[in-house]
């Protein structure tokens, strides 16, 4: 079956449950239809050295998380959305080096703040800079893993314990001193406090 | 943090503290902006940790399925990329028939003046390109002429002056029908050439430097 995206509300409540229930045909539409505009949009940014497949796969990833979490009420068409989240992408990069204006930047009313996309990006840099063990038992504390990313559940000490052949407290320790360097780590980084200033 | 906070706010999560030690969690909430501040942090950096998580989950997978999508563009059009480059090797081909073809046609001379500055040639393959010879008007021709005549078997000399001081080929013909019966290497710059066993039948001849259009008659007879 070939899904074609076109800018209609009926199509578009089509992508939006296609992306709720994570139907890959519905992603490979998106790409196929709207990768196009996307690339052009990107090549029209002569200053910046930013490639049209990493913002597009920033912007739609963006634009999923936003549907998952209800942020996105169809005001606009998906395809609109998706481009202004893009475009946005690629302002925030040359506001990198030519400290554009505040005003210029488009304003997205169905967008989870920018920010927060930024404070993600941090914590994914934070999480590689830790060590597997510590990695590891957080994911296990948080249910990653265990289930779909929809429904992470917290895993109560004796459980993780259980897994980990480790006494309950022993797990309480090493979660502990593992997340405790990890909140050490994001409260103390510049950029992060920059975010949430 | 010290330790004992710190376990009281994962017992809080994890839904263990019995009911009064609910309440003066939450109670020490509202009063210790410390204790606060911890609770914050860890709820925001556990949502950070999970959202990130998210984000990859998510991103990898986009990822994923557009090189999917990608690689299977070229898998779903292969028949079509294959006879695109199919149609090319065969236009070439036949290109290249053609060109050889008419490469081969080409068997008559070729003429430049030696004025221009550039010389195209129709078929450029120096290895069948067996000689070049200039075609010069501007080389007079002294003698034989006006049909001298030359007893058979006897030395004949050519002389002629040119300007010009590079090889060039001296046409003996015989006057009935041009017929070539010698064909001789010649430097223009030595004005002469002597031919001592000529071998030339006895009748009426002409020759000429290149240029078949300025030529002299002369004769060989018996005496």
């Amino acid at each position: 079956m070939k899904i074609v995206v076109h800018n209609n509300k009926h199509e578009d409540d089509s992508i939006v449950k296609g992306i709720l229930r994570d139907d890959p045909k519905t992603i490979k539409a998106i790409y196929n239809d709207q990768f196009g505009k996307i690339n052009a949009m990107v090549n029209n940014f002569h200053f910046i050295n930013i490639d049209a497949d990493d913002v597009f796969q920033e912007g739609l990833t963006r634009a999923i998380i936003n549907i998952r979490k209800g942020v996105f009420k169809g005001d606009s068409t998906f395809s609109t959305y998706l481009y202004s989240i893009c475009r946005n992408i690629c302002l925030k990069e040359y506001n990198r080096n030519k400290h554009l204006q505040a005003s210029e930047l488009n304003d997205i009313k169905e967008d989870l703040q920018d920010d927060y996309f930024d404070e993600i990006q941090l914590m994914l840099k934070l999480k590689d800079s830790i060590d597997d063990k510590c990695k590891s038992i957080i994911d296990l504390r948080f249910g990653i893993g265990n289930s779909t990313h929809m429904d992470n559940k917290i895993v109560r000490f004796e459980e993780i314990a259980k897994k980990l052949n480790i006494s309950s407290d022993n797990a309480r320790q090493r979660f502990g001193r593992c997340f405790s360097k990890l909140k050490e780590l994001l409260l103390s980084n510049a950029q992060f406090k920059q975010l949430i200033d | 943090m010290n330790e004992k906070d710190t376990r009281l706010i994962e017992d809080y999560i994890d839904g263990t503290l019995s009911q009064e030690q609910k309440i003066i969690f939450e109670q020490r909430l509202k009063s210790d902006k410390d204790f606060a501040y911890n609770y914050d942090s860890r709820l925001r950096a556990s949502k950070l940790w999970l959202d990130a998580d998210e984000y990859k989950t998510t991103h990898d997978s986009i990822r994923r399925l557009i090189k999917n999508e990608n690689r299977s563009f070229f898998i779903r059009n292969r028949y079509y990329i294959f006879s695109v480059a199919a149609s090319i090797i065969v236009l070439m081909g036949i290109y290249l028939l053609v060109y050889d073809r008419s490469d081969n046609g080409i068997k008559q001379d070729q003429f430049a003046n030696t004025n221009d500055k550039a010389i195209t040639f129709a078929s450029d393959k120096p290895n069948i390109l067996t000689s070049i010879d200039s075609v010069n008007s501007s080389t007079v021709l002294i003698s034989p002429k006006n049909g001298d005549a030359f007893i058979k078997d006897s030395a004949v000399t050519f002389v002629w002056s040119s300007s010009y001081n590079h090889d060039d080929t001296l046409f003996i013909c015989s006057s009935l029908g041009m017929t070539s019966q010698l064909k001789l290497r010649i430097d223009l710059s030595d004005t002469a050439y002597t031919i001592k066993y000529p071998q030339l039948n006895v009748g009426k001849y002409l020759w000429y430097i290149s240029d078949s259009t300025n030529y002299e008659e002369f004769n060989v007879t018996d005496r």
